[in-house]
């Protein structure tokens, strides 16, 4: 047993998840996006952007193991590196929605009053609006780019940080400790640093597992809307977009990255949901 | 007098994190016609599962009943098929529970809960059913009845609520009531005037209960007879009068001496202690651990069997051989 | 009465929000890159046309003026002028409304005529076969990407199996019934014409479909999770022990109370649904409000976008405050 109180904690959290088939099969499929997204130079066949004007459409088979699209690129090669993307879209929106809720709402929390009041009607009017509508609002507004598609998605995610932050934040600065920190001198950022974060970890790493997988989904809408990835970046939900015009006689184009961006969600959301039963603390024991 | 209700070596299992726990173990007791049967023990000691065991509402999954027979009016209960045991239950066999807080469906008003138990057992229009209900509404002691039948459970206060529940607990006339715990949740004042109710009930329509309860002094208030139970067994049972002039098990000793008041001294009595656990009981007598009297050898060794002491009290203890005290 | 106070409580507090929807609606029109007013003449007018332009919509004016006048617009209707066509957006979007809102209310439906018992019996079975099946439908709905399930669904009922039309209300050489509803299967239904009834239906299905497919998924597990949290109450086992059937315990005592949780979330999860319906309409060619958009977007018809927008977050706010009255409805201790 390690002696640092978060690596036992963390140990005890993963021996109990490993008896957990639901999130052993998500923690799987999770794993194996990831190789999958990391491997993508050495693991893909060709070259995700290289053309291959001769090879044009071709069916799956043994050359190309999910065929080839209009430019006679390798699809396979693409949905590979279309994991590092969608995989590196989904951390960063967790993060920028994470980070930023997460002030928002220890702020609103902390402060209480006419502030917390203020704040959590701004997060209000966000949730107002159906999530992938107003991401489409922004990311139009913004301009198509896959930078700002990440930025509207995360947008949209950060009132779910923010109000579970803040739940925690309201709690914590009731507790006595706090009243005698601040006697003692400790500035605010301290204490929002010291001790509400840490407390609303459990529920945020569900949080944000659960959100990964909406990311995903949200962005790649928008993709395929033609609001985010533009060409030729592989991204799943662009591809599926390019795939649709040739979807009648070349079922392969569209097919695989919807498969893949299914898996990798279906992953997150199992491996979120057992990780909620595990880290929820009325079941915890 | 015919034993109404008789329960012979009742086996209850419940399946846990921790394995399968014995929550009743090999539990007898009789009820008789027309009278008032003390069900007595702590938390955990099996008395809930007993009385639900007997209208078989434990639920199944976790829960198994591994053996013995359920004797009501000379059936046995446990073998009667679903259709004839829910023909059974509020109709000759009725129930009434702890918490009147959640006991009632919050999203219907009394009138239309009550009216329902009524239809469930007999052909009525809405008019009679109604008029059943004011009836037993009235024989509870609820003042307006009629704005009662319209309220939802939550604009009535906790006592109100468990007189309702009796009243529809009664409104089929049964010939058994099953009490579980029905006074614990409630004010002092409020559960001497329920446990009035239930006594006048019983006396006027020769209803028959069980009555299971924590609390020694509520059994001194209301029954004629008392069961004993420990850790799944049931270890004492003798009338009333008996057990409080001369208690024998040494578990019934410490619950007597445990009432407020009681001891002279002025000083609270606690059995030290504290329950076995039911995944893995001891053999032998499982009070033995917390026994001021435990002999050894044969107390740790051999569970003790229920013996006559009286014409009206036996016990398990093997302290007590049978024809006397020692 | 009562439940009169709580709605018009309710109506009050939705108030602030919907115009904090406007608000922020209308900062991100301003996020717009590029200038608002050549965006409207387009790039080839003289510099006296764009500042024509910016006198005319009041485009020089300070940001809370123009608040001032984009909310004077909303209460009269006005959404600005759609670049593309130079129509009013507003009478673009009234004349794409039916189809989606019929494809929406199929969907709505289906998902409430499927998901609602599959919770029940995954509940009452609860960890069987039954329940095991509901929930892993549930997950890989919850999962699956909107856009690419209708293309799947037209691969196989389209292309391969033939039995099914892949796009549009109608075929081609069709005409649409008599307008009553603007629901073309109520109206067809009005008219007696069973032919196009059925090549209604048969254009309807994929679509509503794919659409409840994803809400379909959590209607099914919070009428699950509601169901086995009521289950366990005290009132059913009273309900039981008063001899009443399963039946009744289940149907009636259970799911009533199950409903409360259940409403919320619904109501909740629409905008899913509503966000949905963009890109099924694009996929199936429904000409609906959704594909509206996506073609305003492909066009940057800017005022369409926005317009869009404000439109279907005010609705979603409505409903919210109809799932708040429907609540009042089943949930007895509220109505204060």
């Amino acid at each position: 047993m390690a002696a640092h109180p978060f690596l036992r904690e963390l140990q005890l959290t993963l021996k109990i998840l490993s008896r957990n088939p639901s999130a052993v099969m998500g923690g799987v499929v999770i794993a194996a996006m990831v190789l999958l997204a990391v491997g993508a130079p050495l693991l893909a066949p060709h070259d995700p952007v290289k053309l291959s004007l001769g090879e044009r459409l071709m069916a799956p088979g043994a050359a190309h193991y999910f065929g080839t699209d209009e430019l006679g690129r390798d699809i396979f090669s693409r949905v590979l590196f279309g994991a590092r993307i969608s995989l590196s879209i989904g951390l960063l929106v967790i993060t920028v929605a994470g980070v930023t809720g997460a002030l928002i709402g220890a702020t609103s929390g902390y402060f209480g009053g006419k502030i917390d009041n203020v704040i959590m009607r701004l997060m209000d009017v966000i949730l107002s609006f159906p999530s992938l509508i107003l991401a489409l609002a922004l990311a139009a507004a913004m301009g198509p780019s896959l930078v700002n598609a990440i930025l509207a998605t995360a947008f949209v995610m950060i009132p779910k940080f923010a109000r579970l932050v803040r739940g925690e934040a309201l709690v914590v600065r009731e507790l006595p400790f706090v009243a005698a920190s601040r006697v003692a001198g400790a500035g605010h950022g301290f204490i929002i640093r010291r001790h509400i974060l840490p407390n609303c970890l459990n529920s945020a790493i569900v949080l944000a597992t659960l959100t990964l997988g909406d990311a995903i989904l949200i962005a790649a809408s928008l993709s395929f809307i033609g609001l985010g990835a533009q060409p030729p970046t592989p991204e799943w939900g662009a591809m599926i977009a390019s795939g649709r015009k040739f979807l009648m006689d070349q079922w392969w184009y569209a097919t695989f990255p919807g498969l893949f961006i299914l898996f990798t969600v279906i992953g997150f959301n199992i491996f979120g949901d057992a990780l909620r039963d595990v880290l929820d603390p009325r079941i915890r024991r | 007098m015919t034993a109404l209700l008789d329960i012979r070596d009742l086996s209850v299992s419940f399946d846990t994190y921790q394995g399968r726990a014995r929550v009743l173990d090999r539990a007898s007791l009789t009820v008789n016609q027309g009278e008032i049967m003390g069900l007595v023990g702590e938390s955990g000691c099996g008395k809930s599962v007993l009385s639900r065991s007997v209208l078989r509402i434990i639920p199944t999954p976790p829960g198994s009943i591994d053996g013995g027979q359920i004797l009501f009016e000379g059936r046995d209960l446990l073998r009667l098929p679903q259709g004839e045991m829910r023909r059974l239950r509020g109709e000759r066999i009725s129930m009434i529970f702890q918490e009147p807080m959640n006991s009632l469906n919050p999203v219907f008003t009394v009138g239309n809960q009550m009216r329902e138990v009524v239809r469930a057992h007999r052909r009525a229009g809405r008019a009679e059913a109604t008029d059943a209900c004011l009836e037993m509404l009235d024989a509870v002691r609820l003042p307006e009845p009629r704005s009662v039948l319209r309220a939802f459970p939550h604009e009535l206060s906790g006592g109100m609520r468990q007189r309702v529940m009796i009243a529809m607990a009664l409104i089929c006339n049964p010939a058994l009531l099953l009490a579980d715990e029905p006074t614990t949740a409630l004010d002092v004042t409020v559960q001497g005037q329920i446990l009035a109710i239930l006594a006048e009930l019983a006396g006027r329509q020769g209803l028959s209960i069980l009555f299971v309860t924590h609390d020694m002094g509520v059994v001194a208030q209301l029954c004629h007879r008392v069961a004993v139970m420990y850790a799944g067994q049931v270890v004492e049972i003798a009338d009333v009068g008996s057990i409080f002039a001369r208690p024998a098990h040494p578990y019934t000793q410490g619950l007597i001496a445990s009432i407020p008041g009681r001891v002279s001294s002025g000083e609270l009595y606690a059995i030290p202690g504290s329950v076995p656990s039911p995944i893995d009981p001891p053999p032998g007598c499982r009070f033995r651990p917390r026994c001021p009297h435990a002999k050894s050898g044969g107390c740790s060794d051999v569970a003790p069997e229920m013996v006559r002491v009286a014409p009206d009290h036996s016990v398990a203890c093997h302290l007590f051989t049978s024809g006397g005290l020692p | 009465m009562r439940i009169l106070a709580y709605i018009i409580k309710r109506a009050l507090a939705a108030i602030p929000v919907l115009v904090g929807v406007s608000i922020l609606t209308f900062i991100i029109s301003h996020a717009i890159p590029g200038d608002p007013a050549r965006i409207i003449v387009g790039p080839k007018a003289s510099k006296e046309a764009v500042e024509a332009i910016r006198k005319e919509h009041g485009l020089d004016r300070p940001l809370p003026v123009q608040y001032v006048r984009y909310m004077k617009g909303l209460v009269q209707g006005d959404l600005g002028q759609s670049i593309r066509n130079h129509r009013p957006v507003t009478k673009d979007l009234a004349d794409f409304f039916p189809a989606t809102l019929e494809l929406t209310l199929a969907s709505l439906v289906l998902c409430l005529a499927v998901g609602i018992p599959l919770g029940i019996l995954a509940a009452v079975r609860r960890n069987r076969l039954a329940d095991h099946v509901a929930r892993v439908f549930s997950v890989i709905g919850v999962s699956t990407p909107v856009f690419w399930l209708g293309l799947m669904l037209l691969l196989l009922f389209y292309r391969n199996l033939g039995w099914l039309p892949g796009s549009g209300r109608l075929d081609i050489t069709s005409s649409p019934p008599a307008a009553v509803t603007g629901l073309y299967v109520i109206d067809a239904v009005l008219a007696r014409d069973w032919a196009l009834l059925k090549e209604v239906l048969s254009h309807l299905i994929l679509p509503a479909f794919c659409l409840s497919y994803v809400y379909l998924a959590v209607i099914t597990r919070i009428v699950r999770s509601s169901m086995i949290a009521v289950l366990g109450q005290d009132y059913i086992t009273t309900a039981r022990a008063n001899g009443l059937s399963a039946a009744r315990v289940v149907f009636k005592h259970a799911f009533k109370n199950s409903l409360i949780p259940t409403v919320t979330i619904a109501g909740l999860s629409l905008g899913e649904l509503l966000g949905g319906a963009i890109l099924t309409e694009t996929i199936f060619a429904w000409p609906g409000m959704g594909k509206y958009v996506v073609d305003s977007i492909n066009s940057l018809d800017f005022p369409a976008i926005m317009g869009f927008t404000l439109l279907a977050s005010t609705a979603y706010v409505v409903i919210n405050l109809g799932v708040d009255v429907l609540y009042a409805f089943l949930n007895p201790r509220i109505r204060y």
